[in-house]
């Protein structure tokens, strides 16, 4: 199983040992016998070995190939995709109100969707997610919860959890998630997969369904910090459907993933690293640290002072942002409709909207309509977005002396399933290393660096690396090195279990 | 009785230490405003999940509290991180969405346009 990574695959393919199609049928196999994870909604078996064959022929014909060919990748199902359901794992993005099959069909391919098929790389699967993005264990789907392929009794992080858990039991080499406070980060640390979130306005949001318009990103989870380099660089730079992604130019992200580090400076901010911090947890990041240190990199501690109104000013402006964008979901023009007999505009609305939605959806719905309501404005969404300068000061001023934030992904490794799921504040407060960061839109990226015991499981420890905003070149530097002085590649779960 | 999670420390010692505590919400949202900011959404509610949302929201307004503690008076807010004025594009026509595609995954359709129930003005 070795031959996973994403540059692997590369290689087999270009140079004639594998067959997009034979390797495309292999990654459908694994998937199917993979199905107790619950990590996929959805096969594109047809399509996918379709794009296969087409792939072989070009190999054959001598053509230019993209530089993912051959690579087979399952996305996260807020991505629009022309030929498989788009659901966001949510029940109102279905004609029946219940079943998967009757999903939205898209009349669109993402735009990062459209850059994977154009580099040649093979969309194999839908992958399972929190509803609408919301959530940070994938127990809030529809379709019911993904399972870490290290514990398949505990979660495997969300909102993007099935594109981790994925890449981690080894069904993909590569995965596109999600990130909005952390839900490509959080994921990723507790499946023991590479996971970045790009700076907000590196890579286009057209056929993302959107949660937060000023937060979201679409960023890579793969098993290896260069093949989240590979796919970063296929995805990343200006789209003209997307105004908000900014004429910044794409990086040499590969290259920069094999540079050394000696001579860089590391910040190490003390708020991430108090109270409330599993100690194996602290233990695999000082650990990692230190072999930066050998490395010949600089650390020093710093303070970002605000870091602990980052819940509060998350739930606020994301869930404000969300209540506007979920407003479309009215049963109009797609998915749900609850039209009865004597249903008048309003009361279509209210049922399907009342029954297509699931209930942190409807929390979330809830809390953003009344933050932006007449008389609570100015006291919850202004406010939250005065805090959010406050929050982006702190990162601007820090980055004035160093060079990268080196922090722990979570304060804890993968959680057990129901755990949290009766106290959302709860959920929420375990977001808190890694909604900073999505406020001040920076970029970040969490790397593997080590093991936690918890009841006899063995659960991966993600590091965060955070970078100014489209310095994704220093943020691959330092992953580069960090994954190599942690030395993980060998190690696996042991497969899924039922 | 109503339970609560609650900061124990003050912003300046860093990630709180999470304490639970027995106590009323110092901010309750009301089960009256909750049915208005239901309405407002559009979202029909069953009795027990208005009862929920209305605990479970005050404990999570009870946490967004704590921003009160910060002097915003001369700080600017943030609307948007990377966006630093609206790019524009050259004003020619460009294919858009053809209208049978628009219409495709609509429950009802009527006349080229998207059927739907009537409504009363409130």
């Amino acid at each position: 199983m070795s031959e996973t990574t994403v540059k692997a695959v590369i290689a087999n393919f270009r140079s004639g040992d594998a067959s997009a199609t034979e390797m495309t049928e292999a990654c459908l196999a694994r998937c199917e016998a993979a199905e107790s994870l619950n990590s996929l909604l959805h096969l594109s078996r047809e399509a996918a070995l379709a794009a296969a064959a087409n792939l072989d022929d070009k190999r054959a014909s001598g053509a230019t190939l993209g530089p993912l060919a051959g690579v087979p990748i399952a996305v996260k199902d807020a991505l629009c995709t022309l030929d498989a359901p788009t659901t966001a794992a949510s029940k109102i993005l279905t004609r029946d109100g219940q079943n998967y099959e009757t999903g939205w069909r898209p009349p669109y391919d993402a735009t990062v969707v459209d850059r994977l098929r154009a580099a040649d790389a093979i969309v194999v699967a839908k992958a399972n997610m929190d509803e609408f993005a919301m959530g940070s264990s994938n127990e809030n789907s529809a379709f019911g919860p993904a399972k870490n392929p290290w514990d398949p009794t505990r979660t495997p992080g969300g909102s993007s959890g099935g594109s981790a858990a994925s890449v981690a039991a080894e069904l993909v080499p590569a995965s596109l998630g999600s990130d909005t406070g952390g839900s490509i980060r959080q994921p990723a640390a507790f499946c023991g997969v590479v996971g970045v979130k790009p700076s907000y306005g590196r890579v286009s949001r057209y056929g993302l369904i959107a949660f937060a318009s000023s937060l979201d990103q679409v960023g890579p989870l793969c098993r290896t910090v260069d093949g989240a380099a590979r796919l970063l660089e296929v995805i990343a730079g200006p789209d003209t459907r997307d105004a908000t992604c900014v004429e910044s130019p794409v990086g040499k992200y590969v290259e920069a993933c094999q540079r050394p580090v000696a001579g860089l400076r590391v910040g190490v901010p003390r708020e991430y690293f108090s109270d409330g911090l599993d100690e194996s947890v602290r233990r695999a990041v000082e650990t990692s640290i230190q072999k930066l240190r050998d490395d010949g990199v600089e650390v020093q501690e710093v303070s970002l002072p605000h870091t602990n109104y980052g819940v509060a000013t998350y739930y606020l402006i994301a869930t404000a942002e969300a209540s506007s964008n979920l407003s479309r979901f009215d049963g109009v023009r797609f998915g749900l409709r609850v039209e009865r007999q004597d249903s008048d505009l309003v009361a279509m609305y209210e049922q399907s909207r009342g029954q297509g939605f699931g209930a942190e959806v409807k929390r979330r719905i809830m809390l953003g309509t009344y933050a932006l309501s007449t008389g609570f404005y100015d006291a919850y969404y202004r406010k939250a977005q005065q805090v959010r300068t406050l929050i982006k000061q702190d990162f601007d001023q820090v980055f004035q002396k160093v060079d990268v934030l080196i922090t722990p992904s979570s304060p804890t490794p993968a959680f057990s399933l129901g755990e949290k799921v009766d106290d959302p504040l709860q959920m929420y407060l375990a977001d808190i290393y890694t909604l900073p960061a999505s406020l001040a839109g920076v970029c970040g990226i969490s790397v593997p660096v080590g093991f936690a015991e918890a009841d006899g499981s063995q659960l991966p420890v993600g590091l965060q690396i955070l970078a100014p905003s489209m310095a994704e070149e220093t943020l691959f530097r330092v992953a580069g090195a960090c994954e190599r002085g942690a030395d993980l590649l060998g190690q696996t779960p042991s497969g899924p279990s039922a | 009785m109503s339970l609560a999670w609650a900061n124990a420390a003050s912003a300046a010692d860093g990630i709180s230490q999470m304490k639970l505590f027995a106590y009323e919400s110092v901010v309750a949202i009301s089960k009256q405003e909750v049915q208005h900011v239901a309405k407002l959404a559009r979202l029909q509610l069953s009795q027990g999940e208005a009862e929920n949302l209305t605990t479970q929201l005050g404990n999570i307004l009870d946490h967004i509290e704590q921003l009160k503690q910060l002097d915003t008076s001369d700080v600017e807010p943030t609307r948007h991180v990377a966006v630093e004025q609206m790019p524009v594009r050259p004003d020619s026509a460009r294919e858009g969405l053809p209208q049978d595609l628009a219409l495709s995954s609509a429950a009802r359709t009527s006349g080229g346009g998207f059927a739907v129930p009537g409504f009363i003005e409130e």
